[in-house]
């Protein structure tokens, strides 16, 4: 790997479990030393963020893996949420959803989401995906600090 | 010689001495009474002797002129001179003949004299004329005077004749003194043949002595007799309706003695007027069934014509809407509206279309409404026309259309989103489990086939929900009676053993027990509320679930599902009736149940939501109809 590499953190928001656990795996074969938290809603989410109960401990997120279909608060508002809030708009957002809506991508970047990322639906691909996705953000991104 | 000659009078003698020595009188007949005097000499033919006043007369000063014949045989018109001479020749040969002709002068200004010019002849004892005698009186003013009477006639004659009415001027005995060309026309004759004669000669008898009734009626009183209508046969044996109007005329003792009749021809007007009455019967009928409001307004907004409908609408009689406008039947913040979009029509003179709100008895609908000015002859604007139509249902509809459209637009959406979503688990642990297996790793291989079990499953019980959701609208069985209690303790009882697990107390309170459903809707509302108190509504410590049925003051039934569990939050509280919307990701269920719960609600004319329960819990509601009385039904 290229000596420039940082370590990064990511932050999951994902209400489905395979697909946490897939996205997981994939990071773990990558063999990046980038860690990864996950969080299963909206809610959890912004408390995992504000660093409220139950995530009171919780480190600041490099980067934020973001699905839109979201049980109690959707990932529409929780991307809203972010960029709203001064102490955490400077965190990369990357929506990473099934959804290809036209909807869905105008909204995001209305909401001056970073980037938008459709899952694939084939293992191959999906696996390339997270692969591709950490080394940008860990070799080639330069954090605001 | 002398003659003795006897007078009637004593003065006429006088007077015939004074004439031949008093020298006054003679010139008070030569020069003032008359308006010239020649004495001609016919053995001497050149000379004549003309008085003074004969040149004054033609503006001539007697100085200039000298006494020969050639002096007034140079200004007299050259026929007239024929004329005059032919006259003479006559009168000389016969003393009977009179020498007496009007003959016309060029004056000294060049204008004409009229000169009425008389003589005698003077004969020797043998009878042979000597002497001419003459005298000029000048008529020039009295010929102007016949003249332009003749033209007033002429005139008169070419006004009558003009006039599209019968003229008939009479006596108070029927006799036709004048009349115009139409009316001679009308009678099949002339005008100089008919006039003296009396109307027997051209009406029937019966007519005739009508009209002298009538004559004799306004010569009578002095007064004119209007309108006075009578059938005669027009020229093709045809009924025809007259009108007349008698005036009577004064002479000049101020008596009534003859009269003016003025008739015209009515029968085309009334017919065009029945036709126009039909027609406008026709068109008021056509208005009064037409769905749209009709009505126009004078330029201060004030009701001329309204169709019926407009009338019902507003709420007042047709007639008693007419000179009032509409601003004593809305608010101004109504009729304000109306009046701005009439005014524009009034400024611009284009037509305009425009939405309004009206208000019918009492509430607003909505309107589309066509205004244009109307005009009157001279194209000046004096009225605004228009057409309002009821656009209230449409809009609903369109607003419904729409909304069923949107929810298409999520349905498809949320449903390729959520079939996609198990997809990706199945054929990413199947990738994980192939690799494994290439790589003679089985650790994990129950772990994958478990995951990718699960996926399908999901898939399957999404698929089926979907497929419920999409029959609800397609199969529906006649609406019966339905016993609610009977089918919550079907529900209740296939869910017994998971209520005893989960510890859970259930009462139900059935206040009024029928609805008028497909019963297969109430089962799957009732399934689907309970299921999803039991999924959400058992975190409670001691969780309850109360199913109750009550009757509504609308007439329906209400049903309501309550728990204690952690509720739904208000911001949530609409989301949760929508497609694969889980409130936890933990929880069981596709999230298909609530959408069907709304959707039958929908079906009967409500809807279904979710009200927190104070202390905790959530209640979720709908109503269902009751139908018929009973009696009138078939029971399930």
């Amino acid at each position: 790997m290229a000596s420039n590499q940082r370590s990064v953190s990511f932050l999951l928001i994902e209400d489905d479990d395979d697909h946490a656990d897939l996205v997981s795996r994939a990071m773990r074969e990558n063999r990046i030393a980038n860690s990864l938290d996950r969080v299963a809603d909206g809610e959890e989410a912004m408390a995992f963020l504000t660093r409220s109960a139950p995530h009171e401990g919780a480190a600041r997120p490099d980067v934020i893996l973001l699905d839109l279909k979201l049980p109690r608060m959707g990932g529409h508002e929780v991307l809203e949420k972010i960029k709203a809030d001064p102490e955490l708009n400077t965190i990369p957002v990357v929506v990473m959803t099934t959804s290809r809506a036209e909807s869905d991508r105008v909204k995001a970047y209305g909401s001056h989401v970073n980037s938008y990322l459709v899952k694939p639906v084939d293992f191959e691909r999906f696996s390339d995906m997270v692969r591709q996705l950490e080394l940008y953000w860990s070799v080639w991104n330069e954090p605001p600090a | 010689m002398a003659h003795t000659v006897e007078f009637e009078h004593y003065l006429q003698g006088e007077f015939e001495r004074r004439l031949r020595t008093d020298p006054a009188m003679m010139r008070f007949f030569s020069g003032d009474l008359l308006d010239g005097v020649w004495y001609w000499d016919l053995e001497h033919p050149e000379h004549e002797w003309m008085s003074p006043e004969f040149w004054r007369t033609l503006g001539f000063d007697p100085a200039d002129k000298q006494h020969l014949a050639s002096e007034w045989q140079d200004l007299i018109h050259p026929d007239d001179l024929a004329t005059s001479i032919d006259n003479f020749q006559k009168h000389c040969a016969d003393p009977s003949h009179p020498y007496d002709q009007v003959v016309r002068y060029r004056r000294a200004d060049g204008s004409t004299a009229w000169i009425r010019c008389r003589g005698i002849a003077i004969r020797d004892e043998a009878g042979k004329p000597v002497r001419m005698l003459g005298t000029h009186s000048d008529i020039t003013e009295l010929r102007r005077y016949e003249e332009e009477h003749l033209r007033r006639e002429r005139e008169l004659r070419l006004i009558l004749d003009s006039i599209p009415a019968y003229v008939y001027f009479k006596d108070g005995k029927n006799t036709i003194l004048n009349l115009n060309r139409a009316a001679a026309d009308a009678m099949k004759s002339t005008v100089e043949a008919v006039i003296g004669r009396p109307s027997e000669a051209f009406f029937p008898a019966e007519d005739a002595a009508a009209f002298l009734r009538d004559d004799l009626e306004v010569l009578g009183t002095g007064e004119p007799k209007l309108g006075i209508e009578e059938m005669h046969e027009g020229g093709e044996g045809e009924a025809r309706l007259i009108r007349t109007d008698k005036f009577p005329l004064a002479n000049e003792r101020g008596e009534f003695d003859r009269l003016v009749a003025v008739a015209t021809d009515i029968t085309d007007l009334r017919q065009a007027e029945a036709a126009l009455l039909v027609s406008q019967k026709q068109l008021a009928a056509i208005m009064d069934n037409a769905p749209a409001l009709t009505y126009s307004k004078d330029r201060s907004g004030r009701f001329i014509q309204v169709n019926k409908r407009c009338a019902d609408v507003i709420g007042v009689a047709e007639e008693d809407l007419v000179g009032r406008s509409h601003g004593e039947f809305f608010p101004p913040e109504i009729s304000d509206t109306m009046t701005a979009n009439d005014e524009r029509v009034l400024e611009t003179g284009e037509p305009l279309q425009c939405e309004e709100i009206g208000l019918v008895d009492g509430v607003p609908r909505s309107y589309l409404s066509t205004k244009f000015p109307l005009r009157d002859a001279d194209g000046d604007i004096v009225a605004v026309g228009g057409v309002s139509t009821d656009v209230t249902d449409m809009l609903a509809l369109r607003r419904e259309l729409e909304e069923k459209n949107a929810e298409l637009e999520r349905f498809v959406y949320t449903a390729s989103h959520d079939l996609k979503s198990p997809l990706v688990t199945i054929l990413g642990f199947v990738g994980h489990l192939a690799r494994d297996v290439e790589e003679g790793r089985t650790e994990e291989l129950a772990f994958y086939a478990s995951r990718i079990e699960r996926a399908a499953q999901k898939m399957r019980s999404n698929v089926d929900d979907l497929l419920e959701l999409s029959r609800l609208g397609r199969d529906r069985s006649e609406p019966c009676a339905v016993s609610i209690g009977d089918a919550v303790r079907d529900v209740l009882e296939a869910e017994a053993s998971r209520i005893e697990a989960l510890g859970i107390e259930v009462s139900v309170e059935i206040g009024a027990d029928r609805v008028w459903c497909d019963p297969r809707h109430v089962t799957q509302v009732l399934e689907n509320l309970i299921e999803n108190a039991l999924a959400y509504g058992s975190t409670a410590e001691a969780p309850t679930i109360t199913v109750r049925a009550d009757a509504t003051a609308q007439g329906m039934v209400r049903l309501d599902v309550e728990d204690n569990g952690e509720g739904v939050d208000a911001k949530h509280a609409d989301r949760v009736f929508e497609l694969f919307e889980r409130l936890s990701s933990s929880a069981e269920g596709t999230g298909v149940g609530l959408a069907i719960v709304r959707r039958v609600a929908q079906m009967y004319g409500g809807t279904a939501w979710v009200d927190p329960i104070p202390g905790g819990g959530a209640g979720f509601r709908l109503a269902l109809p009751t139908g018929p009385a009973a009696g009138d039904e078939r029971v399930s």
